[in-house]
């Protein structure tokens, strides 16, 4: 089993979240599963991670949510609203800069 | 109190975290923890053993609480104020319920109610006095309990409450040939063995039941 890996994650599981929730409306079990599929169980978001999140960017307004009863049992969908389609948009371009620049220091010869 | 995730509610509660988020969270993991059941059955595994790794990947309580508590939006704000909202809001409560009949009764008593019921109604909102700050009183304890919060507020705020209730006065002058009535309220001071009855019932739900006596 893949473990979930704290270091390195500030910023990432937010990222991601709203990436895979611009593609089409997900519930928490789903998203989960969705975030070890894309990224090869490389990314494993804790439970007690996603839900904290979701819910606050819902607060935030960058998530919307609707309950639907499926198989008998409840499920939370959540999907992008226009805010948060921007906050992705710059937390993406945050993420390319940081990428290219530690890609950038990490390419280079060490001066030492 | 064997599932996690009962107990992860319990400690969210006491931490302080609102009633509708942990419920929420709680709620959300459950079905996520079914999820993974059925995910692990599909693939084979036993019911029993299925639950017990779809728990193990959950994580314990303390793992699934901490992400809860580091966001202070979740913070509840009966547990930021205890005091407002078990005792201040409950004894506002208690002072509005007990004023509206009167002026009711004043209103009434100059229209349209017969002089014989004077005495009667006057004796119902008499006895209105000792039995709102007892229900709210319960209500108050149920609504803390609810919320694991401590119960000293809602239980300071309905003695007070009780006291109140029996320090109130009503005398009414039914009126007679030549001479007017009237309705007075007044404070006085209350009798010790209404107030005693009282407070023992307002203590009834911590005796019956006794994970009720968090007293913090």
């Amino acid at each position: 089993m893949a473990q979930s890996n704290p270091h390195f994650l500030n910023g990432v599981p937010e990222l991601l979240v709203l990436r895979l929730l611009s593609d089409r409306e997900m519930y928490g079990y789903e998203l989960v599963q969705a975030i070890r599929d894309a990224t090869g169980d490389s990314i494993v978001l804790a439970e007690g991670v996603v839900y904290p999140m979701l819910h606050g960017l819902e607060r935030d307004g960058a998530l919307q949510s609707r309950r639907q009863t499926v198989a008998g049992r409840s499920r939370v969908y959540y999907s992008v609203t226009p805010a948060g389609s921007d906050r992705f948009a710059r937390l993406a371009e945050t993420w390319r800069e940081l990428n290219r620049a530690i890609g950038s220091l990490l390419g280079e010869p060490s001066r030492v | 109190m064997s599932d996690p995730i009962l107990l992860l509610k319990d400690r969210l509660l006491r931490a302080g975290i609102s009633l509708r988020a942990a419920s929420r969270y709680c709620a959300e993991l459950s079905d996520h923890r079914d999820d993974l059941i059925d995910h692990l059955q599909a693939q084979g595994m036993a019911p029993d053993a299925a639950r017990a790794e779809a728990l193990k990947r959950l994580g314990s309580p303390t793992q699934l609480a901490l992400p809860m508590l580091v966001d202070r939006r979740n913070r509840s704000l009966v547990a930021r104020w205890p005091m407002v909202f078990f005792a201040g809001l409950p004894l506002l409560a208690q002072a509005l319920a007990s004023a509206l009949p009167v002026v009711v009764f004043g209103f009434a008593a100059r229209r349209f109610l017969p002089d014989t019921r004077l005495p009667d109604v006057a004796s119902a909102i008499a006895l209105s006095w000792l039995i709102l700050p007892v229900a709210i009183g319960w209500l108050a304890v149920a609504a803390a309990n609810r919320r694991r919060c401590a119960l000293r507020w809602p239980l300071l705020g309905a003695a007070v409450g009780v006291m109140l209730g029996t320090a109130l006065q009503l005398d009414v002058v039914v009126p007679m040939a030549g001479a007017a009535g009237s309705i007075s309220v007044a404070f006085g001071l209350p009798s010790l063995l209404p107030l005693l009855v009282l407070l023992a019932l307002v203590l009834l739900p911590v005796y019956l039941r006794p994970h009720f006596g968090d007293l913090r």
